[in-house]
Parts: C-alpha cells; sequence; structure tokens
C-alpha cells in the first residue's frame, strides 16, 4: 500500500464518519426543532386558550349580570348590589375591578337622569367629566363601592367620553353582543401608573322592544353593563400554569407597542433579547384583537430541547476520530504486515536463488514432481542437461535407458514406499535419452517434499547431475587396468583372468586349450635405429596382424616390451595349436610398413597345451614360456611345442 | 250505493295518507325536547359580530325556524367551536369543513362550496404560491383552527413547521397586521371579498387562487351530541333548504347572483 493511501484511507474513514454525524446531528436537531416549535405552538395556543377561556367566563358573568339589570330594570340599586355580592367574586376572580351599569342618556333626557338619581339618594351626582356631548352614559352604580385595590370614585364618571370605552359601547350596543374596549385607565388607577385596564360591555335594551337590526338596537338602547380589568391580575388568576420558560406579553391591537402594553410576564426580564423561539397571536376577544406574544426562554429550549443533538454531534466526532485512528493503525498494519511478507517473500526467493544459483553452479538441475497429476517442472539446467524440456514424469520415464530402466523405477518406488519418518533419499544412475538422440549418463537424487494426510507422497523434489564425464572416466580407468594402452589388447591381468575362465571352462567340459607365448625376434635394433616412435608404431601394427589372424574366439594380449601372448579356446585337436601358431609367425614375417620403412621382423613362438603341458596358469605359461625360449635359444624365427616333462 | 263507496274509499285513503305523511314529517323533524345550542364564528360575510349578521346568521335563523327546536345561539372563535364540538359540548356550528380528524367527532351536513386564495402584499415579490414557500421572510397569517383545501393546507403545515405562521382568533387582526406588513399573506375566501372593496388592500394587494377544486362546507353536527338518527334529521333539514332554494336565497342576500349560484350549486360527492 503506498503511503498515499495509507494516509487517504483513515481519511476517507473519517469524512465518512463525519459525513453520517452530520447527517444524524441534522436529522436530530430538526426533529427536535421541529419537536420544539410544536411544543411551543402547543404552549401559545394553550396560553391563548387559557386567556380566551377566562374572558369567555368573565362574558358570561356579564350576562348574567345583563339579564339581572335587563328584568329588575336599572336603578334598582339593592338587588344590583346583592347580586354581585351573590357572585363572590373572591380573589380567582381578581382581574375584576368593578362591575357597574352606565346608563344610556340622549342630551334630552339629561335632566331626568340627574334628578333620577338624586331620588337614588346621590346628593352630589354629577357626571364626569362635565361639558357638552352629543349622548351621555354616566356609570349610575358600580360595585364594589371599595375595590380590593384601591378606592374608586363614586357615580357619574361618564365612558361615553371616552374614545376608546366609546367605540367598545358602540359595538355593543350595535351587535347586542359583548364589547371589550382598548387600553384604558381605570378610575382609580395612579396617574403616575401605567394603564393596564380595559372594561368589557354588554348592552341593555328597553324591555318588550324589538332589538333584531342595528337600528333597533340603537332606538331601544337603555345603556351598560361592564366589567372593568386590570391585565396583570387577570393574568395572575388564570387557571392552570404556564409553563415554564415562558414570557408572555399582551399588546392592545395589532401592534407590539409600549404604549399599547397590557401585561408582561416577569419572565420577560430574563429572556434575552436574541432569543429565536417568538411568537405573536391575536386573540379576538369581546370584537377587539389583542396581540400575545410568546417568547420561549433558555430554559424551554433545554426542556424540550434536549441535548441530544449536542450529545449525537459530540460522540459522533469522537467516535469518527477513534474509527480514523483504528483504520490508520490497521492500514498501517496491514502495510507493516505487507512490507515484512515482501521481505520474508524476498529472503526467500534470494534462498531459492542462491540455492537453484548453488545447484545449478554445481551443474546440477533440479526437478519437482507432482505426483497426482504426474506433472514435472524442471530447472533451466535440467534442460540444459537433457537438452529438452520434459513436462511430465512420464516424458522422463520413457527417456531411461532399458538396461537401467528397471532398477531405476524400483529404486524410485521404495523411496516412495518408504515410511515418511525414514526420509529416505532415492538415488539412482542411469542413461537418459537426450534431445539429440544421444545416451547420457545422468545421477538423479530426490526426496519426498510432501504428503497427504494419509501419508502417501504428494510431491517429489531432487535433482539432476550429468556424470557423463565421470562415467566415461571410470571406463577408461576400467581399461587402463585391463588393456594396453599402446595396442589396445588385454595386458596381463585381463589376460590371465581370461586364461582362469578358459581353464575352468576346459576342465569343466574336458577340453583342449592351446597358451602361445611370441617374442619378436631382433627388436631393440629397431628401437635403437628408427627410435621409439617408429618401434611402437610397428608394436601396433604388429598387435593388429596378431589380431586378424585369429579367431574371434581367441585372446590377443601383450605382456611385455615385445612379447605378445595368444589364448586359443575349445581346441579340438592340441596339433591345431602348431597350425595356428605357424600360420601367425607367417603373417608376422610379412614386411611391415611403418613411417615411411618398411621392416621386417621374425618372432619366436612357445605352444602349451593345457591338459597336456600343465593343468594351471602358471604351468601353461611356464611351459610356453620355455617352449618359446627353446626357440629363441635354437635360433629364433620359429614355433616349438612345450615339452611335457 | 257504489259511487258513495268509492267516495268513503277515496276519503279513507286520504285521510290515511295524510296520517301517513305526518308520521313521516314527524319521523323526519328533529327531536325537540331539549335545548339545542348552535355557536357562530366571526368571518366576513359568514357572521360579524359587530352587527350581529351574516350568511351563517340567516342560516341559523332559517334551520331554526324549520326545526322548531330551540337553539341558543352563541359566538365564540373558531378554535374554542372545534373543542367544543369534539367534546360534545356544543351541538352545531355552521361553514365547516371536514378532514380526517374532524371526521371522528363531527359529521356534516353540505350547503355551499368554494375555492381558496391567497391574499398577497405585492410588495412582497410573490407572484406563485412557489414564490410564497421559497421565501423564508414572508409570514403567512391565519385564523387558528382554520383548514382549507389540499394544496392550501399543505402550504399551512409546511410554514407552521417553519415557524412562519401568525394565527389569530379572527380576519381582523389579520387585515391590520397585514397593512403593517407583520404578515405579507392571508388565505382568504368569498366571503372575504367585500374587503377587498377597499381601495387601500386592493392596492395593496394580489390574489392568487389554490388549483384545488371547491370544498364543500356545511352544519357541523358533534357526533358526541347528537346520535346518529338526530344528525340525519338535521342533515334532511338541510337538504330541505337547498331544495327549496332557500339556501341560495339568504346566499344571494349577500353574494353577487352568479357568486352565490356558483357557491350554493354542487354535488355531494365533492
Amino acid at each position: 500500500m503506498s503511503r498515499a493511501r495509507m494516509t487517504l484511507l483513515p481519511l476517507l474513514v473519517l469524512s465518512v464518519a463525519l459525513g453520517t454525524t452530520w447527517l444524524v446531528w441534522d436529522h436530530e436537531r430538526q426533529a427536535t426543532q421541529k419537536a420544539l416549535h410544536s411544543q411551543f405552538d402547543f404552549s401559545l395556543r394553550e396560553a391563548v386558550s387559557r386567556v380566551d377561556q377566562r374572558m369567555a367566563a368573565y362574558e358570561q358573568m356579564l350576562r348574567g349580570v345583563q339579564g339581572l339589570v335587563a328584568t329588575s330594570g336599572m336603578r334598582n340599586i339593592d338587588t344590583f348590589r346583592d347580586y354581585v355580592a351573590a357572585l363572590q367574586l373572591d380573589a380567582n376572580f381578581s382581574g375584576i375591578q368593578v362591575l357597574g351599569i352606565a346608563e344610556h342618556v340622549p342630551p334630552a333626557r339629561l335632566a331626568e337622569h340627574l334628578a333620577a338619581m338624586g331620588r337614588l339618594g346621590y346628593k352630589d351626582y354629577a357626571i364626569r367629566p362635565p361639558g357638552q356631548r352629543d349622548a351621555y352614559a354616566p356609570v349610575i352604580q358600580h360595585e364594589p363601592q371599595l375595590n380590593r385595590h384601591r378606592a374608586v370614585p363614586g357615580p357619574g364618571f361618564d365612558p361615553w367620553s371616552d374614545p376608546a370605552r366609546r367605540l367598545a359601547m358602540e359595538r355593543a350596543r350595535d351587535s347586542g353582543m359583548v364589547a371589550l374596549s382598548g387600553k384604558v385607565r381605570l378610575e382609580g388607577d395612579e396617574a403616575n401608573e401605567s394603564p393596564s385596564g380595559f372594561v368589557m360591555y354588554l348592552p341593555i335594551y328597553e324591555r318588550n322592544q324589538p332589538h333584531d337590526s342595528v337600528t333597533e338596537r340603537r332606538e331601544h338602547l337603555a345603556g351598560w353593563v361592564f366589567a372593568s380589568f386590570h391585565m396583570q391580575h387577570i393574568m395572575a388568576s388564570l387557571y392552570g400554569e404556564q409553563a415554564q420558560g415562558f414570557a408572555v406579553t399582551i399588546y392592545d391591537g395589532v401592534e407590539p407597542t409600549e404604549a399599547a402594553l397590557l401585561f408582561r410576564s416577569a419572565e420577560n426580564a430574563a429572556l434575552r433579547r436574541d432569543n429565536a423561539l417568538t411568537a405573536n397571536e391575536y386573540l379576538v376577544v369581546g370584537g377587539h384583537t389583542w396581540t400575545l406574544s410568546l417568547r420561549a426562554q433558555k430554559d424551554f429550549e433545554k426542556h424540550f430541547g434536549g441535548d441530544a443533538a449536542m450529545l449525537i454531534a459530540a460522540a459522533g466526532l469522537g467516535l469518527s476520530l477513534l474509527l480514523a485512528a483504528l483504520t490508520w493503525l490497521m492500514a498501517s498494519g496491514w502495510a507493516e504486515a505487507r512490507r515484512l511478507a515482501a521481505g520474508m517473500t524476498r529472503d526467500l526467493r534470494e534462498s531459492e536463488q542462491r540455492w537453484a544459483f548453488a545447484l545449478e553452479g554445481a551443474g546440477d538441475g533440479v526437478w519437482d514432481w507432482n505426483l497426482r497429476n504426474r506433472t514435472a517442472i524442471h530447472s533451466r539446467r535440467w534442460q540444459e542437461i537433457v537438452g529438452s524440456a520434459a513436462d511430465s514424469i512420464d516424458d522422463w520415464q520413457v527417456r531411461i535407458h532399458p538396461d537401467e530402466c528397471r532398477q531405476v523405477l524400483d529404486t524410485l518406488q521404495d523411496c516412495l514406499d518408504s515410511p515418511p519418518d525414514a526420509n529416505l533419499t532415492w538415488v539412482a544412475e542411469y542413461r537418459i535419452l537426450c534431445h539429440d538422440m544421444h545416451w547420457k549418463w545422468v545421477l538423479s537424487r530426490g526426496m519426498v517434499a510432501e504428503r497427504g494426510e494419509d501419508g502417501l507422497p504428494l510431491r517429489l523434489i531432487g535433482t539432476l547431475s550429468d556424470i557423463s564425464e565421470r562415467k566415461a572416466l571410470d571406463e577408461r580407468i576400467r581399461y587402463m587396468a585391463q588393456y594396453d594402452t599402446l595396442t589396445d589388447l588385454p595386458n596381463r591381468a585381463l589376460f590371465f583372468d581370461r586364461v582362469q575362465s578358459e581353464l575352468a571352462r576346459a576342465r569343466r567340459h574336458n577340453e583342449y586349450f592351446a597358451l602361445i607365448f611370441l617374442d619378436l625376434d631382433h627388436f631393440k635394433p629397431i628401437n635403437d635405429n628408427f627410435g621409439h616412435a617408429v618401434g611402437d608404431h610397428l608394436l601396433r601394427k604388429v598387435a593388429l596382424r596378431l589380431t586378424e589372424s585369429v579367431r574371434k574366439s581367441d585372446t590377443v594380449g601383450r605382456i611385455g616390451g615385445d612379447e605378445f601372448v595368444v589364448l586359443i579356446p575349445e581346441l579340438a585337436r592340441p596339433e591345431d595349436a602348431r597350425i595356428l601358431a605357424g600360420n601367425i609367425c607367417d603373417g608376422l614375417r610379412r614386411p611391415f610398413a611403418v613411417d615411411g620403412h618398411t621392416l621386417t621382423v621374425s618372432c619366436s613362438v612357445g605352444v602349451s597345451i593345457y591338459p597336456r603341458d600343465g593343468d594351471s596358469a602358471i604351468s601353461l605359461t611356464k611351459s610356453a614360456d620355455e617352449a618359446m625360449y627353446r626357440v629363441k635359444a635354437g635360433g629364433r624365427d620359429g614355433v616349438r611345442m612345450a615339452e611335457t616333462a | 250505493m257504489s259511487g258513495a263507496r268509492v267516495y268513503i274509499r277515496c276519503g279513507v285513503a286520504y285521510v290515511l295518507y295524510l296520517l301517513s305523511s305526518l308520521c313521516g314529517a314527524l319521523a323526519a323533524g328533529p327531536d325537540c325536547s331539549h335545548t339545542y345550542t348552535l355557536a357562530l364564528h366571526d368571518h366576513g360575510l359568514l357572521y360579524s359580530a359587530n352587527t350581529n349578521t351574516g350568511v351563517d346568521k340567516d342560516f341559523a335563523d332559517e334551520l331554526i325556524r324549520r326545526s322548531g327546536c330551540k337553539v341558543t345561539v352563541t359566538f365564540m372563535p373558531r378554535a374554542r367551536i372545534w373543542q367544543l364540538i369534539e367534546s360534545g359540548g356544543l351541538d352545531f356550528s355552521l361553514s365547516g369543513i371536514r378532514n380526517a380528524e374532524r371526521d371522528r367527532y363531527a359529521s356534516f351536513a353540505w350547503y355551499f362550496s368554494n375555492k381558496y386564495y391567497l391574499l398577497v402584499r405585492k410588495d412582497s415579490g410573490v407572484r406563485t404560491l412557489a414564490d410564497f414557500e421559497r421565501n423564508d421572510g414572508l409570514q403567512l397569517g391565519v385564523i387558528r383552527s382554520f383548514r382549507y383545501s389540499a394544496s392550501a393546507n399543505r402550504l399551512v403545515d409546511r410554514l407552521q413547521g417553519a415557524n412562519r405562521l401568525s394565527q389569530a382568533g379572527g380576519l381582523e387582526p389579520l387585515y391590520q397586521t397585514l397593512f403593517l406588513n407583520r404578515i405579507q399573506g392571508m388565505l382568504i375566501e368569498p366571503f372575504d371579498y367585500p374587503a377587498l372593496t377597499e381601495k387601500k388592500l386592493r392596492e395593496l394587494t394580489n390574489i392568487i387562487e389554490f388549483k384545488d377544486p371547491a370544498v364543500l362546507h356545511g352544519l357541523i353536527m358533534s357526533k358526541k351530541a347528537l346520535s346518529p338518527a338526530e344528525q340525519e334529521s338535521w342533515r334532511a333539514l338541510v337538504q330541505g333548504m337547498r331544495s327549496d332554494g332557500s339556501v341560495l336565497r339568504i346566499f344571494q342576500k349577500h353574494f353577487k347572483p352568479e357568486l352565490a349560484a356558483a357557491m350554493v350549486d354542487f354535488q355531494e360527492s365533492e
């Protein structure tokens, strides 16, 4: 593995792991955001719903008051007081500041109204603020008289004079339904106090008069019942608990301005300005719009968002780095293992090369046989020795010389059959047929290199040595030990071996054989006169002529400088030996042409016959030698038979 | 004699026919043994709390008159209406449309259908519905708990997930916030057309139509409050109002004749 790949792989793993982490993190973040939004929307809906329901409860209560006033009359002060007292507006309804009745007073009925109020006991009664207007709607009674928070001025305040209140009163009048005013300063609120009040109106129509259309409703309007509220008290008195981590702000109308602020929860102070989760919902209560603004604090995000995404990111990052590190370790470990293996392979190859070099250097070929499929692998040197390639064991087998084939295969089989722990080496010398159709002596050495589970050999390896030179040398040594190197005739040792053999045979078959001793006459002067080279040459020609003058079955040998012997076996008659010796002498008398010289020699010949002249090699030799010396003594150039004592 | 018999037979048959008709009418009519509740919500021409008039008001009056039952009509936000219909605290409401969730707790008697439109500020650069969805800076105003046609619902749901919805209890705040550019679009129906006659709004906005078929609107009946038989009898009343042209007349009172006819002319199978 290249260095680049070793670096790239961990980087790739790191990228994939980080990518996966990012995907999971992003999915979790989106799921969390979705859940957060969902929870936030739920909280917003719940906040709106709680306000809505609270206002619906107040509306219902005011409808009760409307019903009472509509049936009992507007100036029934005691009844109204008792009714309000019976309502038990305890702390649960702490949002309500007062419940009251405002009478519709057209300018034409103003005097009548003031008089009536006087009759009811309000001696100092006056409409506030004073002044001429197109109509009046003075509060003629409100309960409780003493608000739990502050003293409320007595009757006489004219809400019709306040545009915000008047708008709601007109809406209530025209629809016959509940109508809410905008943000107003309630009577009794401190001047320096930020107003957060509003008033809920329901119209009272004259009894037994139709009020099905807007016109009829305006025509038969008697007045209003109303309830005034402080928003912060309403919010404090809501049922249930606002979920943790939210800041609620309520504005009058749809514009979230400080001037329109009705309520701001304490949590707002703790909020960061850049808080992400924020939403406005527009409540329509009594035909009037409030904006409820909800902002989530960090607490909320922590509570509902959870830290799963961060946990995933951190864990994913850690695991990614770990995975990358592991990959790097594995990659580098693998690379190290590969490097070691490559080193070992290289060493092994070098070792093999060294071995092959050593073997091949020694001139040996190497072979490797697969005994299962009988295929063979041969080294280059093996092929050089044989002159061609052989792909199988059978190719090799057919090349073995028939004389050695049996023995070679038998020894090979012995090796294969040997027990595994014997580690027997097969060694065989044989001739192999080379590519040029010549036989070559080779030496095969082999041993089983691999065995199956059953112990049977599967593979055999070995070497092949070219031993043709050694074989030739051996042959030469053997020849030199048995033959005369000058004349190529058997020497004394071989000749007398054959004499011994013939003795045994003749004894067995009770036959004759003759032993002839021959010595050249006057050979020394030839050496002296013409040189040893001519002498040697003459000796070779003599030997040749001797060989030519005897039978194939006869043996001619040279046992001394100019001394020759002839063994004539299977002699039918002893006399035939003399004839044969005569023929030999005659043959030698013919001149020899040697190196430009014509030389003439004669010879002295002694003959002994078995068993007449001796029954052993020694006695027969002695007899023939004596006969020959008698010829020499008698003047040479002749043949004498041994004289038996 | 035979002539008298024939008269007697005809008379008996006529009396029987009258009796059976009466029984049938009694069987088809709703059970008026208790007071029902019906809630209206403020929504353009459907109903205006300021004037206590509108299509739904007229429809409710006619339905109540025909039923002969005592029905208390109240006014409340739409979201509250659906909560009460689900809980069985409210018997009826009007101009409701169905979805899988509402089918669990409400039954409907259809009396008109209409399409939905996106009213969008011109300066938002929105030409198609996709434009609006693509621009993350745009807020959509909707009335809480309102559902619309299929593609309008998809748009609303996607924007809800992206915190791009401004919800309101009625239409009026949506118009106001649209003017103030706090929202850049809102979903409207034909009942909201009168508002579009205002020059200021016309100059400020464009209308983009959702390519969905018209959506059926009808009388909403709480399954918890009304038995299937009762629902059927009220459905028969609505069907009667459609058949005799009462529904068309009510719509003609508030809409142009062609629009009124188009709204009340629909197939139930839609």
